[in-house]
């Protein structure tokens, strides 16, 4: 028997909502220069906004936050939870640099990891907003010397192997 | 650079064959994919000689109980069958059957133990919430008890006697239930409970047993509601009463019938000035919602509406509202836009919730067909959006403070345009939402982003254009579905069933068929199926009926295949006409050998052999040694003439044109066929944009080339310069190859430029200056 741990927040679930979005997008780019992973994470303003402020992460939408490092970090830290990449097995610490707005109902999260060699046992989690919205969907374009590869991640396959060119 | 010696053509005959048959899945006719045209919808896509509909007239009785938040109703139901079959039963939907206990939309959920990682996912796990429908008689009109039976959200009624092609039923359900709350389990329909002041808002619909579809495509529509695929339902005329607590205003399908007995006179006045008004009047102002919200009553008022010609009901009530309204003319019709809200709304909603809904109805009935019906209500709610006929629910709430967040304002214009904007998919153009949500979501996103872009230059509509697609297509095809797929089964409901065919759309009109062409066949569609009830066949074939375009490819790609477009230009070859004139043509070669690159040795023995035999020595060189190759001789010029004479005034100053010549060769990467798009960017500045039609593909799905012939050089080719086709992978749409900037390299260039510290710095600075 295994025991069951939780955090202690609480979740305003609401089954149906008329029109959801529901997708998380990443596209990240390995440096080679510096040998660090360099990126955007793309959420829905308003997927990810909801789910902070339920988490007490944020107590604020997004546009009222400053973009200053203790919330940005706050946000990062979160994130980087569900959104994890590992080098045979070890977590690559990633840090947040800012966010930025869209209009059309977009955030936007830059970030770099520290420096790092990239092994062939090469991973990413991706649940992002999986635990909140089981039907999240994230996608991620990873682009290593110029060639794009594309990945799905769903509620019951989070974690995959990404193909690493020599 | 190369010369363009001869011009090969040369036929693999095994190699073609292959490529028809792989090529020919992608532009083969629609088939098996969609059934065979017949007398009840036919072949051009229309309704057919015998196409038929039936009728579901209601007359319902309701009471609100404002302090149980209850339900109950009684409702006579006269049910029409057109179609030339006997019918044994008649299905009816209990949507509301969702929230009973038994509820298989629960139980169909994939459930992991992650998912119970907080005290409040138990809690919802364990939450009771008993919802469902109270059936408490089903009788004919005579008070005879019929027999029934509810298998979750359906209930069947069992007649004695089969109900025979052109004969009417009518019989008597009365039902009552528990509104849900929806803080706690969400839902379409609902209560908002206002804590501090012990007040709610009821927005109401599903609220009572519903008459199914019954046609030529599916028999009985009676596939379970699981929570996605919305609801398909049959048109008829509705006379609703409705009891509510007497400080209650309420909005509903259809017209107010006793506003003599209900309205003061003052709101009657106020009423009829909107009619003609040019911009909202208040029928309910704010001071008077608000004085009017302090108390509650223990009196009841009965509000009557009738509804012509509809395909559901639904109503909001609250004594929080005030309630605005002006008149819009569509057509022939004046009709009435009004708007529900609460202080909450504002003051977003006193700004623009009517002009909105003016605005949509003007809009869409321009695209789609005329809007006809008396009213069209938007009534405001925390943070949903649904549609009913005449009335929808909608988000947008400002602060407390009265402040609110750009992103609030575009989304509660956004929702507001999309809800109205189901007005015409699917209650006029009456699709099967519980089958194909895209019939109603993606055709009505699509109208949205017109509307929005004519509301506002420059609008940021969510969905609609074709990049924005992009992230969403690309990638392992395993993980999306195609368009075609039914409503519960789809990954991504949002961006599958909203924002793919939006995009879809949007590509046709933009960049396959034209606007013009477009326009009028989506109209056609739109006029051949108001008030009808159309299946993705009919939309598919009216498009091509009515515009001579054959888009059976794309219909296959976009909307039945998970492919998406990733068009890259691999290869690009210059050439240049020969002149065929020995003169030009030996001085090219002369450059040409000039200009070589040279081999090391070679450059290293001009300098470490002082002198060869042959330059030392002078018998050795003979003929060919000394010949100048690079010279035209007499035989040379001669030939030239003769040819010369041969040829007409025409081709003779073709060939001295000095035409550019650019063989371009493309990969076809996503699978999906798409046109392509090519602009040329030549020396002078100048650029030219060529269309190539996707039928380009039609022989060789995965490799073409093209030929292209230019007068000037060209220093750069873009393919898909006004990114209108999805292309999933900008990268490699350039010659010479140029990577677009990722978003974080975007992000590092504005960071780099200037960062928050400098920029106010510099601003200081111009301070100081001053
Ligand atoms: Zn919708």
């Amino acid at each position: 028997m295994k025991l069951l741990f939780f955090v202690l927040f609480f979740v305003c679930y609401s089954k149906t909502f008329a029109h959801s979005y529901f997708f998380a997008f990443a596209e990240v780019e390995y440096n080679v220069m510096q040998e660090k992973l360099e990126g955007t994470l793309i959420f829905t303003r308003h997927d990810l906004e909801e789910a902070l402020i339920k988490k007490g992460i944020i107590s604020s939408t997004f546009e009222k936050l400053q973009h200053d490092s203790l919330s940005i970090s706050a946000i990062g830290n979160t994130l980087f939870n569900d959104f994890k990449f590992f080098s045979n097995q070890i977590p690559i610490k990633l840090s947040a640099l800012d966010f930025s707005l869209t209009k059309n109902g977009l955030i936007e999260i830059y970030f770099k990891s520290e420096k790092v060699k990239l092994s062939q046992n090469f991973e990413l989690q991706f649940n992002s907003l999986m635990d909140i919205y089981p039907k999240q969907q994230n996608k991620i374009t990873f682009i290593q010397n110029s060639e794009k590869r594309t990945y799905v991640f769903m509620n019951n396959e989070s974690r995959r192997k990404i193909t690493i060119s020599n | 650079m190369k010369n363009l010696k001869t011009l090969i053509t040369s036929i693999f005959s095994t190699l073609l064959f292959c490529s028809q048959i792989s090529a020919q899945s992608k532009f083969a006719q629609l088939d098996f994919e969609i059934p065979t045209p017949n007398e009840f919808r036919n072949a051009s896509g229309g309704p057919g000689h015998n196409y038929y509909q039936q009728k579901a007239d209601y007359k319902i009785s309701l009471v609100l109980d404002d302090a149980k938040q209850i339900i109950s109703g009684e409702e006579t139901i006269t049910y029409t069958n057109n179609s030339p079959d006997n019918l044994e039963f008649l299905w009816l939907q209990l949507d509301q059957n969702i929230y009973a206990e038994n509820s298989d939309s629960k139980l169909i959920e994939v459930e992991k133990m992650e998912d119970f990682r907080s005290i409040s996912d138990i809690n919802r796990e364990f939450f009771k919430y008993d919802g469902g429908f109270k059936v408490e008689s089903v009788k004919s009109t005579s008070n005879q008890n019929l027999k029934y039976f509810i298998n979750k959200t359906m209930m069947r009624i069992d007649l004695e006697k089969s109900l025979g092609a052109k004969q009417s039923i009518s019989f008597k359900v009365k039902w009552w239930y528990n509104i849900n709350d929806r803080s706690k389990v969400g839902g379409r329909s609902g209560l908002e409970y206002f804590k501090e002041e012990n007040n709610y808002i009821y927005t109401i619909a599903q609220f009572f047993p519903r008459m199914c579809v019954y046609n030529d495509v599916e028999g009985w529509q009676n596939k379970q509601f699981l929570g996605s695929g919305e609801f398909t339902l049959p048109f008829g005329d509705y006379e609703v009463n409705i009891t509510v607590p007497a400080d209650h205003v309420v909005g509903a399908t259809g017209e107010l019938q006793n506003a003599v007995d209900i309205l003061s006179s003052e709101q009657k006045s106020r009423l009829k000035s909107a009619a003609t008004a040019t911009s909202p009047v208040l029928i309910v102002t704010q001071k008077e919602a608000e004085e009017n919200e302090k108390e509650g009553t223990s009196k009841t008022k009965t509000w009557k509406f009738k509804a012509i010609n509809v395909r559901d009901f639904a109503f909001a009530s609250s004594r929080k509202f005030m309630w605005d309204a002006q008149g819009v003319k569509i057509g022939d019709k004046n009709i009435l836009a009004m708007s529900y809200y609460p202080k909450e709304g504002n003051p977003l909603w006193e700004k623009y919730s009517t002009k909105l809904v003016v605005h949509t109805l003007k809009t869409y009935s321009k695209y789609t067909t005329n809007y006809t019906y008396p009213v069209a209500i938007s009534v405001h709610t925390d943070r949903i959006g649904m549609e009913y006929p005449m009335i929808c629910f909608n988000g947008g709430r400002p602060e407390k403070d009265g402040t609110y967040s750009e992103d609030t304002k575009y989304g509660m214009w956004g929702v507001i345009i999309h809800e109205v904007g189901h007005n015409f998919f699917p209650m006029i153009i009456n699709s099967d939402e519980r089958q194909w949500s895209w019939m109603d979501e993606g055709l009505n996103t699509f109208v949205q982003y017109l509307t929005e872009q004519e509301w506002e230059r420059g609008y940021p509509s969510r969905r609609g254009p074709a990049p924005y697609i992009a992230d969403y297509m690309r990638g392992d095809k395993k993980f999306i579905s195609p368009i075609m797929t039914n409503s519960e089964s789809i990954f991504q409901f949002g961006n599958n069933a909203y924002g793919k065919p939006a995009t879809a759309l949007n590509i046709l009109r933009e960049t396959i068929m034209g606007r013009e062409l477009f326009d009028y066949s989506f109209k056609m569609y739109c006029e051949r199926w108001k008030f009808k009830h159309p299946t993705p066949a009919d939309f598919f074939r009216t498009m091509e009926d009515a515009s001579a375009v054959d888009l059976d490819w794309f219909w296959r790609g976009w909307f039945f295949s998970t492919d998406f477009v990733d068009i890259s230009l691999d290869e690009v070859n210059h050439f240049q006409l020969n002149t065929a004139n020995p003169d030009t043509e030996k001085e090219i070669k002369r450059l040409e050998k000039e200009n070589k690159t040279l081999f090391i040795g070679e450059i290293r023995n001009k300098t470490s052999i002082q002198a060869t035999i042959n330059e030392k020595d002078t018998t050795i060189d003979d003929f060919y040694a000394k010949r100048n190759v690079f010279k035209s001789d007499t035989l040379d010029k001669l030939f030239y003439t003769e040819n010369k004479k041969k040829m007409s005034a025409e081709e003779l100053a073709l060939l001295n044109a000095n035409k550019q010549f650019y063989e371009l060769k493309f990969t076809n990467k996503g699978g999906l066929v798409s046109p392509i798009i090519i602009q040329a960017n030549f020396e002078d500045g100048t650029s030219q944009v060529t269309y190539i039609p996707a039928e380009i593909w039609r022989k060789e799905e995965f490799k073409v080339s093209k030929v292209m012939i230019y007068d000037n050089k060209v220093t750069s080719f873009q393919i898909d310069p006004f990114l209108e086709t999805a292309d999933t992978d900008v990268d490699n749409n350039a010659w010479p190859q140029k990577n677009e900037p990722t978003r974080f390299e975007l992000f590092q260039q504005q960071r780099e430029k200037e960062n928050p510290m400098q920029r106010a710095k510099r601003a200081e600075e111009l301070m100081k200056g001053k």
